[in-house]
């Protein structure tokens, strides 16, 4: 192929040969240097062949001794057409003029896009970027993007970090927004430690304050675990109050509840097919209208090529048309698709943070589907810290 | 290549088959190279003698080569060099 380019470049004509015989005149050609090629029969005895134009030249000179009829037939490459547009300056200028153009408007930001805020308003990354004279219109290479995120952030809040990229004309703003921290109470208040949970306390290490239930405790949500008051033994009123500290860790049980209809309305094939191509040209797709009103595709890349210079795709379709038709499911479907919801529904409850221990699924068969219940035993931690009133 | 005398000629082929030396350059003879069958390369030969749509005529030292086929093209016709391509269906030594 890149032959084929270089002959095109070069430019060549393809000429008729008449005679008797006009291999004759071929032959001489070929003897005295000149290049043929592509030499085929054109019918009546008569041959179709391509040369250089310089050939050309030579060949007619060449054609007083072989006396064959000699005529071009088409001139092919850039130099014929470059002749074409000497006649045509506006077209070639015009041509000029718009990728100079091009090549000059290309180097402009036309478009500002700001990606990642999710409690951060993007018109107050743009208000910034405006503040440091950065517009639509802005020459790229006006724009110093190393430090640029950096000063971004400084203009803002709650911002953690700013990525600013190029792409062509566009300005990508990547933000990544700060997360707060989590509210604490010092050291120094006085707390209790309290149950944030119905459980079975499984561990309990204290290391300031007084416990107030033990391993195997059932707790439920609010009921002291740990006393930040400290009253010494046979002291009533003297007591003393501390910031309460352990470690507690309970056995907590979630249920989680689905039920699945025996019957359903799923899709299922008819049995008729139908065979169509697509084309896909430079992202741009175009397809054979279906005759189905729903159906099924498998889809085969049959050839990928180039054409004039844009990517194209040729792929050949199998439809398989669908309908709607209602389905009965079986026990062990109904089992299946009912204990995966249950057991889904109570995990869903389950904080990040605790280690599933065991769980059960009991199934109930009723006259219209199958209800199941899941029930998961954790092992979690289950204090919360709780201020001890003043006074 | 310049004429050799009729004496030089077997002790040129004895030298070229004993020393295992290429005989297209020593003796002149035709390279011919098939590539399947749709492209055929003969390096070496005199001269086109006919050419068709469907018949090569092809003159070598070793004498008159004919290629026949179908759709046939000369792709490149260079001095001592010619590229066929086509639908090439026999080659016989006339």
């Amino acid at each position: 192929m890149s032959l084929s380019l270089w002959y095109s470049l070069k430019g060549y004509v393809r000429i008729q040969i008449k005679g008797n015989p006009p291999i004759r005149l071929l032959e001489l050609a070929r003897e005295n240097g000149i290049a043929v090629r592509g030499v085929r029969s054109g019918g009546d005895g008569a041959l179709f062949a391509c040369v250089t134009p310089d050939g050309f030249k030579k060949l007619r000179e060449l054609n007083r001794r072989a006396r064959c009829t000699v005529r071009i037939t088409e001139r092919v490459g850039a130099p014929f057409i470059l002749a074409g547009l000497r006649g045509r300056p506006m077209l070639l200028w015009g041509g000029i003029s718009a990728l100079v153009m091009l090549q000059l408007l290309s180097g402009f930001v036309w478009k500002i896009e700001v990606a990642g805020c999710l409690n951060t308003e993007p018109e107050q990354i743009v208000s910034a970027l405006y503040a440091e004279g950065i517009t639509e219109g802005t020459p790229v290479s006006s724009i110093d993007h190393s430090g640029l995120g950096d000063r971004l952030i400084l203009r803002t809040e709650g911002i953690a970090w700013i990525g600013v990229t190029i792409e062509g004309t566009r300005l990508l703003i990547e933000v990544v927004e700060e997360t707060p921290a989590p509210a604490t109470l010092d050291d120094a208040t006085p707390t209790n430690i309290v149950a944030s949970k119905e459980a079975i306390i499984a561990s309990i290490f204290v290391y300031e304050g007084e416990a107030a239930v033990k391993k195997g405790d059932s707790v439920i949500p609010g009921q002291t675990l740990v006393s930040g008051t400290l009253t010494p033994a046979g002291t009533e009123t003297s007591s003393r109050l501390v910031h309460a500290r352990a470690d507690i860790t309970g056995r907590v049980w979630y249920t989680g509840r689905a039920y699945v209809s025996e019957t359903t309305m799923e899709y299922v094939r008819t049995g008729r097919t139908q065979s169509a191509s697509s084309i896909e040209i430079a992202g741009m797709e175009a397809t054979e209208p279906s005759e189905f009103a729903a159906y099924d595709t498998e889809r085969e890349v049959t050839c990928t090529c180039s054409w004039f210079f844009l990517p194209m795709t040729v792929v050949s379709e199998n439809r398989s048309e669908i309908i709607k038709s209602e389905v009965i499911r079986t026990e062990e479907e109904l089992q299946k698709l009912s204990g995966e919801a249950s057991f889904s529904r109570a995990s869903e409850k389950i904080p990040e943070d605790a280690r599933i221990m065991d769980y059960k699924t009991t199934y109930q068969r009723t006259e219209t589907g199958m209800i199941a219940v899941t029930v998961i035993e954790t092992n979690e931690t289950i204090s919360a810290v709780s201020p001890i009133p003043a006074g | 290549m310049k004429a050799t005398r009729k004496s030089e000629k077997p002790i040129r082929k004895g030298l070229t088959e004993t020393l295992d030396l290429p005989a297209d350059v020593l003796l002149d003879e035709p390279m011919i190279t098939a590539e399947g069958k749709r492209r055929l390369t003969i390096e070496n030969h005199k001269g086109v003698e006919e050419f068709d749509g469907e018949k090569l005529l092809v003159r070598t030292s070793a004498g008159m080569l004919s290629v026949s086929g179908r759709t046939l093209v000369l792709e490149d016709l260079g001095c001592g060099f010619l590229l066929l391509t086509g639908e090439i269906q026999s080659l016989a030594w006339i």
